[in-house]
């Protein structure tokens, strides 16, 4: 191991971190605290960055920075608070098809709900069900599906489809299929739950996200309580507010270890990726949840008004910590495949002497 | 920036691991593994792992090591706990004493004192806190006198363990009293066999006990103080760095989360264990992310990056993770278990009792949060 930090990514980071902070944010405090999807005000920083081309591979024209990069595309959009515009287009590139208005819907019921299901139609499948979808206004919808036979498989849904309606009065926006007919050409691909799949690479990049909302709100916290005087001290030199501060830092750092190691596995050893992706998105989802509310309450009255920007964390972290599925089920797929390892060592089947780590 | 290790490192951890599992090292290990409060002599498997050449692989041929790389060290550490042998005495000698001995002795202090120690022959502890200096190590009132051509050290230090069984303290005391809270403190190599000093044992709740050591007008040549003189905090503060990279704390954390599935296993095979996979789960992501961190704190200082704040999110993430895993496993062993006394029944019985300690050796996590907070600002200017 040799956990530098790469020159060109701390380069990358900063060129996103100045853009992004030039993007206008959402004023009010009620409604959407972000513009969701990816024609969202973010667009344009990313497109004039050239963000599209860090993940795509050589051959087709692009960098090949690998997943690592769009990871930490993710993570600085959560970091400023802003709606992602990435990962529609990083799922469809992933699956093969064309990037541009697409939007994801319905990875809530993963890992074992059942959002939208497939029922036998005339020409395939129609499909039913009512999921969160991050586009408001998407050309392409990438869904989920349970088709009964298998594990789920990802449907792509035009938006114009029949029985699509896509309900924007409230945040984050739902869509709903009502016996929307599919065929069978319409399935872009298989979810497994682990390897190095589609579904790992976005479950890395909203980890990443939520990494950086975390990281975001910890950032206004330590920053107000640097100058917010109480007692005649500032707020941050009172150890009933730093302790929680510090205990946030370590989760962040934490959290940032673990997804970023599963981005390099994916990049550099796909044959060796486990849950890794699946710890990376449950331990950010509950790092996002768990800092962004310690950050509000050290901030304390302010951070419920539009003053420190602090609620649109606490909106986004709510949102997203469970868009790609609940953390506790996370945690029990990786909790079974621990148990599934200890009994194959306990049997006598010796473990590959590289396990970083022998559980 | 990368997460794996590569072949070399790879064939080195092979090699390593198949020596380890080798019948005279299993026997010793068994042998030197304590249970109920009995504490055994861990020296004659230390001498075996010496005679292997596994105790100091990264220290320079010259001083009885390999010329390795300190991550390779690393290496040896994670399977040497994996191979079920109890670290303090590696820790404490090699990792601590013996590491800063390498990076702040003179050539003849090294040369007199390394290679005994990467044989096994020589066993070392860290004599800082005293009776009233535990955090507060500012507060240490053990002085050394000017005596000649060396010093004479009096005073009490507390709480170190396997003392009894090693031969050399690294004491931290005052040489100018007067000088002020964090001046005028000096670092020695102590000969614990030498007249004036008196250990005692101090039972604790743990499998391994506490010491008192009396340090009565003990004779020091003056070829014993390590580094400049009265210039010993800031020696005192990167030892400490030194300590915290987290992996001994991360690899008991691992070996106990091993214990306890080793123990649901056993206790119930076919089962899915419905009730604690989410925790397992958990566990299992906060271990991967406490390896990282701690790798980034040895990647750093092979480097020569010492940052202490790095430092100690790691120790406290692993220190904090390690007992808390103790805590949540030691009701899983089930009644049968514990009266058969299986190895995972003792192991996280003996891991409860160790697990208070973790948060307060090498620095308790309310100073490891007083060291991250007090970082803030410089952070945030890096920020701007």
């Amino acid at each position: 191991m040799d956990l530098t930090p790469d020159p060109l990514f701390v380069q990358v980071r900063k060129a996103l971190r100045t853009a992004l902070a030039a993007v206008p944010v959402q004023p009010g405090v009620h409604g959407a605290p972000v513009a969701d999807g990816g024609c969202g005000p973010t667009r344009t920083v990313l497109d004039e960055l050239g963000v599209a081309d860090f993940e795509r591979p050589a051959f087709v024209g692009g960098l090949e920075l690998g997943l690592t990069a769009g990871v930490l595309v993710s993570e600085e959009l959560g970091r400023a608070a802003c709606g992602n515009s990435y990962r529609g287009d990083a799922m469809a590139a992933d699956v093969g098809c064309p990037a541009g208005g697409v939007a994801l819907a319905g990875l809530e019921a993963l890992p074992a709900g059942h959002g939208v299901t497939a029922t036998p139609g005339a020409t395939g499948w129609e499909l039913t069900g009512t999921v969160t979808v991050d586009d408001p206004d998407p050309a392409l919808l990438l869904v989920p599906v349970t088709t009964g036979f298998a594990g789920p498989v990802l449907v792509a849904v035009p938006r114009d489809a029949a029985g699509v309606s896509v309900q924007a009065g409230c945040w984050p926006p739902v869509v709903r299929f009502e016996a929307t007919p599919v065929t069978p050409t319409d399935v872009v691909g298989e979810l497994d739950q682990a390897l190095a799949g589609p579904l790992a690479r976005a479950r890395l990049r909203q980890a990443g996200y939520l990494l950086g909302i975390a990281d975001g709100a910890h950032r206004i916290a330590v920053e107000y309580t640097g100058f917010r005087r109480q007692f005649g001290a500032r707020l941050r030199d009172l150890p009933a507010v730093s302790f929680p501060l510090a205990r946030a830092m370590v989760a962040l750092r934490a959290t940032s270890a673990a997804v970023y190691q599963g981005a390099w596995m994916v990049d550099n050893e796909p044959d060796t990726v486990g849950t890794e992706p699946i710890m990376a998105l449950a331990l950010a989802a509950e790092t996002a949840r768990d800092v962004v509310r310690v950050s509000m309450q050290s901030c304390g009255v302010r951070a419920m008004t539009a003053e420190l920007g602090l609620h649109r964390y606490f909106r986004l972290a709510a949102a997203e910590s469970a868009r790609y599925g609940d953390p506790a089920a996370l945690w029990r797929i990786v909790g079974a495949d621990c148990l599934r390892t200890a009994r194959r060592a306990a049997a006598g089947m010796e473990l590959p002497a590289a396990a970083t780590t022998g559980v | 920036m990368r997460f794996g290790f590569t072949e070399d490192q790879q064939r080195f951890r092979a090699d390593v691991r198949k020596t380890l599992r080798s019948e005279p090292v299993r026997s010793a290990a068994a042998q030197a593994t304590g249970a109920d409060g009995v504490e055994p002599d861990a020296r004659p498997l230390y001498r075996l792992l010496g005679e292997l050449g596994l105790l100091a692989v990264h220290w320079p041929v010259e001083y009885g090591g390999q010329g390795r790389p300190l991550t390779d060290a690393a290496i040896v550490a994670e399977e040497l706990v994996r191979a079920g042998v109890p670290d303090t005495l590696h820790v404490n000698t090699i990792q601590i004493v013996g590491q800063f001995l390498l990076m702040a002795g003179d050539a003849e202090q090294k040369r007199r004192h390394l290679p005994a120690l990467a044989r096994g022959e020589s066993f070392a502890s860290v004599l800082y806190t005293e009776p009233d200096a535990g955090s507060d190590l500012g507060a240490l009132q053990t002085v050394a006198a000017p005596d000649g051509d060396g010093y004479r050290i009096s005073g009490t230090k507390v709480f170190s363990l396997k003392t009894r069984f090693v031969d050399l303290g690294l004491c931290a005391a005052r040489t100018s009293p007067d000088a002020g809270k964090y001046q005028g403190i000096s670092l020695f190599l102590v000969d614990l066999r030498a007249p004036g000093v008196r250990v005692s044992v101090i039972p604790g709740i743990g499998d391994e006990h506490f010491h008192q050591i009396e340090l009565d007008a003990v004779r020091v040549p003056g070829e014993n103080l390590l580094g400049p003189r009265d210039e010993g905090w800031p020696l005192l503060n990167e030892a400490l760095t030194i300590e915290r990279t987290g992996l001994d704390y991360f690899l008991k954390a691992e070996h106990w989360l091993q214990a306890a599935l080793e123990s649901l296993i056993d206790r119930e095979p076919g089962s899915t264990h419905v009730d604690y996979v989410e925790q397992i789960g958990r566990w299992k992501g906060a271990l991967a992310a406490d390896h990282a961190l701690a790798w980034e704190v040895l990647t750093g200082i092979q480097a020569d990056r010492i940052d202490p704040v790095a430092a100690a999110v790691a120790k406290y993430h692993s220190s904090e993770l390690a007992q808390s895993i103790a805590a949540w496993a030691v009701d899983i062993p089930s009644p049968e278990q514990r009266a058969d006394r299986t190895r995972s029944a003792r192991i996280l019985n003996s891991a409860y009792r160790e697990a208070p300690g973790l948060t307060l050796s090498a620095g308790t996590s309310e100073v490891m949060l007083q060291i991250m907070a007090a970082a803030f600002d410089s952070l945030e200017h890096q920020e701007h």
